[in-house]
C-alpha cells in the first residue's frame, strides 16, 4: 500500500519517489498547499475506488496518515 | 469597450437582505436562484420564489422554538440549507455567527460562547463538533425539510409574524469571526445596514452578466456577501459547490460567467492549464498563441476564444471574469489569464467592511491596484500611510471588545492596518502591512504572534519569528544553546532522543501542525545561530531580515 500511495504522490507533486517516506508530511516535506492536498485525495478516491469525507481530510498530515486511512476502508 | 471611466451601474436600492429577498420574489419569481448536487448525479434547481417561501417557514418555525433575538451559529460545508440558515436567521431578528467548520472543537466551543450563542444550526457532517456540548440547542441541517413544513404549517395558520417582522436596519445581524485561534480571534459585528450597502456598493462598480459558482467557503464575508448576495441580487443563478473536491465538476455543471475567489484558487488553475499544456507537449505552442494573440488585440482582433479554446473549457466554457480578493494577486497571473480571455479583477476587503471596499470594474481597471472604492465609502490614508475606510459598509465594532474596537474604530474611520496609496484617478494600491498580520493566498489571515506563542511553549525556543514567504509560513526559531537535543523523551509523536537540533524542530513543527488547519500550517523550521536584532524595548524587530 506505501508503495502505491508514494506511487500516487510521486506523479502528483513530480518529486522522486525516495524522497517520501511513511513519515513525509504533505505540507512539510511535499510542499503541498491546501488545495493539492484536496486533488491528491481525489486522486486517492479515484484509484481506490472509495469517497474519502472531507472532515476527515485535515487528519491527512502525513504519507503514513493517508496509507492508514486507505488500509482501514479499501 | 476601452479601459476607461465610465457611469456607475444602476441596480434597485436594497434597504436590507429580507427587502433584497421581497425584491427577488417581485421581480423574477421563477428564475433559478441556485442549483446544487443532489443524489447521485441529480442537480437540484431552487426559484427565487421557493427560496422565498423556504425562508419565511424555517423562521417562522424558530420563533416557534422561542428563537426570538438570540444568537445562532451555523457550522457545515456550503449548502443551500445553511443559506436557508442565514436568511432565516437574520430575518427575523436574530444575529447568525457563521463558523469556520475547519476549526477543532475546543475551538469552535470557545468561539460559540464568546459570541453568546444559543442554538446552532450544523450539517451532519460536523456535528461532532457540537456533540455533548449541552449548553447549545443543535439543530441538525438535515432535518430542515421538517422544520419547513412546520413552519408553512404555521403561515398556512395564519400566524404571519415573521414573515411581518420590520428589520431595524442599524442592528446587528451578523458576527463574523476574524481568522485567529481562541483569544486573538474577534467577532465583527455587521449590521443589515453594512451588508446591504455593501452589495448597492459594490453592484454598482461591477456588472455581472451570468451564473456563477460558489466555491469559497460561507462562514467568510467575501464568499457569502459578495460570491452570493451579489449575485443573487443581480438576479443570477448560484451553483453551491458543496466541497472543494468537486470543483472540476462543478465548473462544467455551473458554467460560470464569473467566479469570485482567492489568488489561490487562480494560482492553482494557472499552474493546472501549464502542467497540462506541459504534459500534452503544448506548453510551448501555447506561449507563442498568446504572444500572437496579445498582438492581434492590441490592434482590436480578438481570437482569444478560439485560440485558447482548452483552457477555457477547463473552466467551464464561459468564464469572462474573476473577482480576486483576500490577499494579493500577482500580476502574472492577471496578464496571463488576460491573455488567455478571462479578465480578473482584483478588489480589496476586510470582514470589518462588510467586506468589499474596492474593486476594479468591468471596464476601467488598473493592474497591481485593488480598485476604486465602492461609491458609499470614503477612503482616505493617514500620514502614516495606512488606509481608513469610512461610511456605512464598516461594522459596528468588535462583539464585547470595546478595546480591540477603539484600537481601529476612531471618528467614524476604520483603520484597516493596511499600507496604501491613492492614484490621480482614484485607484487604490496597497503597499503593505501596518499590523502584524500573515495574509495567505487562501484569504485566511494568520496572527504571526500567535504561532508564536506556540512555539515559545517549547522549553527548547529561545527566540521565534513567524512570517510568510512565497506563500509558506515560516518559522524562524534561535533555539536554547544549552537544551540537552539528545536527552528528549518525545510524547506523543516519537518517544526516544533526537539526534540533533533539526531533528527535534522538525518533531516540534509537527507538532505545532497537528489538529491546526492546512492553512494555517508551519511549512518551514529555520535554525538560526544568533539572536534576532532587537529595538531599544527589547522587542525583535520584526522586518529586519
Amino acid at each position: 500500500m506505501l508503495e502505491k500511495v508514494i506511487d500516487i504522490l510521486s506523479e502528483f507533486t513530480m518529486l522522486g519517489k525516495d524522497k517520501m517516506s511513511e513519515q513525509s508530511s504533505l505540507v512539510i516535506d511535499l510542499g503541498l498547499n491546501s488545495l493539492d492536498v484536496i486533488n491528491v485525495v481525489v486522486a486517492f478516491e479515484e484509484e481506490f475506488n472509495i469517497e474519502i469525507p472531507d472532515q476527515k481530510i485535515k487528519d491527512l498530515a502525513t504519507v503514513g496518515d493517508i496509507v492508514s486511512y486507505l488500509k482501514t476502508y479499501v | 469597450m476601452r479601459n476607461s471611466p465610465y457611469p456607475l451601474y444602476e441596480l434597485p436600492f436594497i434597504r436590507d437582505l429580507k427587502d433584497m429577498l421581497a425584491q427577488k420574489e417581485s421581480q423574477m419569481p421563477e428564475s433559478v436562484a441556485f442549483t446544487y448536487a443532489k443524489g447521485h448525479g441529480h442537480i437540484e434547481e431552487k426559484i427565487y420564489h421557493a427560496f422565498f417561501c423556504e425562508v419565511n417557514a424555517l423562521g417562522t418555525w424558530m420563533h416557534y422554538q422561542g428563537i426570538k433575538g438570540k444568537h445562532v451559529a451555523i457550522i457545515g460545508e456550503n449548502s443551500y440549507e445553511w443559506l436557508l440558515a442565514f436568511f432565516a436567521i437574520i430575518n427575523g431578528g436574530n444575529v447568525a455567527v457563521p463558523i469556520d467548520k475547519e476549526l477543532p472543537k475546543e475551538e469552535v466551543t470557545f468561539l460559540l460562547q464568546k459570541a453568546d450563542v444559543t442554538a446552532v444550526f450544523c450539517s451532519k457532517a460536523y456535528r461532532e463538533l457540537v456533540e455533548d456540548l449541552e449548553q447549545f440547542s443543535v439543530f441538525s441541517m438535515s432535518d430542515m425539510a421538517d422544520y419547513i413544513e412546520e413552519g408553512q404549517q404555521h403561515i398556512a395558520h395564519g400566524n404571519m409574524a415573521y414573515v411581518n417582522y420590520e428589520i431595524d436596519r442599524k442592528r446587528m445581524c451578523c458576527i463574523m469571526f476574524t481568522s485567529g485561534t481562541s483569544g486573538a480571534s474577534k467577532g465583527v459585528m455587521l449590521s443589515h445596514e453594512s451588508i446591504a450597502e455593501d452589495i448597492n456598493g459594490s453592484c454598482r462598480l461591477f456588472v455581472l452578466k451570468g451564473n456563477t459558482i460558489a466555491l469559497l467557503p460561507f462562514h467568510h464575508a467575501f464568499g457569502l456577501v459578495v460570491g452570493v448576495f451579489m449575485v443573487f441580487h443581480y438576479g443570477y443563478t448560484i451553483y453551491i459547490n458543496k466541497s472543494l473536491k468537486n470543483v472540476q465538476k462543478g465548473l462544467q455543471i455551473a458554467k460560470p460567467q464569473t467566479m469570485f475567489l482567492v489568488p489561490l484558487f487562480v494560482e492553482t488553475f494557472h499552474r493546472q492549464i501549464w502542467e497540462s499544456a506541459k504534459k500534452d507537449g503544448r506548453d510551448k505552442v501555447l506561449r507563442r498563441m498568446m504572444k500572437f494573440s496579445d498582438i492581434l488585440l492590441r490592434i482590436g482582433i480578438d481570437i482569444r476564444e478560439k485560440c485558447f479554446a482548452s483552457v477555457h473549457k477547463a473552466l467551464g466554457g464561459e468564464l469572462q471574469y474573476i473577482i480576486s480578493g483576500g490577499a494579493g494577486i500577482g500580476t502574472q497571473y492577471i496578464q496571463e489569464f488576460r491573455s488567455w480571455g478571462v479578465e480578473i479583477l482584483n478588489g480589496y476587503g476586510t470582514t470589518e467592511c462588510s467586506p468589499c471596499a474596492a474593486v476594479n470594474r468591468n471596464f476601467y481597471h488598473k493592474d497591481g491596484t485593488v480598485g476604486l472604492p465602492v461609491p458609499n465609502a470614503k477612503v482616505k490614508i493617514a500620514e502614516d500611510g495606512e488606509v481608513l475606510i469610512q461610511g456605512s459598509i464598516v461594522m459596528l465594532g468588535y462583539y464585547k471588545d470595546a478595546e480591540a474596537t477603539a484600537e481601529v474604530l476612531k471618528d467614524g474611520w476604520y483603520a484597516t492596518g493596511d499600507l496604501g496609496m491613492l492614484d490621480e484617478d482614484g485607484f487604490l494600491t496597497l503597499t503593505g502591512r501596518k499590523k502584524n498580520l500573515i495574509i495567505l493566498s487562501n484569504g485566511e489571515n494568520v496572527s504571526p504572534e500567535e504561532l508564536e506563542a506556540d512555539f515559545l511553549k517549547d522549553e527548547a525556543v529561545q527566540e521565534v519569528l513567524v512570517y510568510e514567504k512565497e506563500g509558506m509560513i515560516v518559522a524562524e526559531i534561535y533555539p536554547r544553546n544549552d537544551f540537552p537535543w539528545n536527552d528528549i523523551p518525545w510524547e506523543g509523536l516519537q518517544k526516544g532522543n533526537c539526534a540533533d537540533k533539526e531533528e527535534y524542530f522538525h518533531n516540534l513543527q509537527k507538532q505545532i501542525n497537528r489538529n491546526r488547519p492546512l492553512y494555517k500550517q508551519i511549512g518551514k523550521v529555520l535554525l538560526r545561530d544568533t539572536e534576532f536584532a532587537k529595538n531599544t524595548s527589547k522587542k525583535i524587530i520584526r522586518y529586519q531580515k
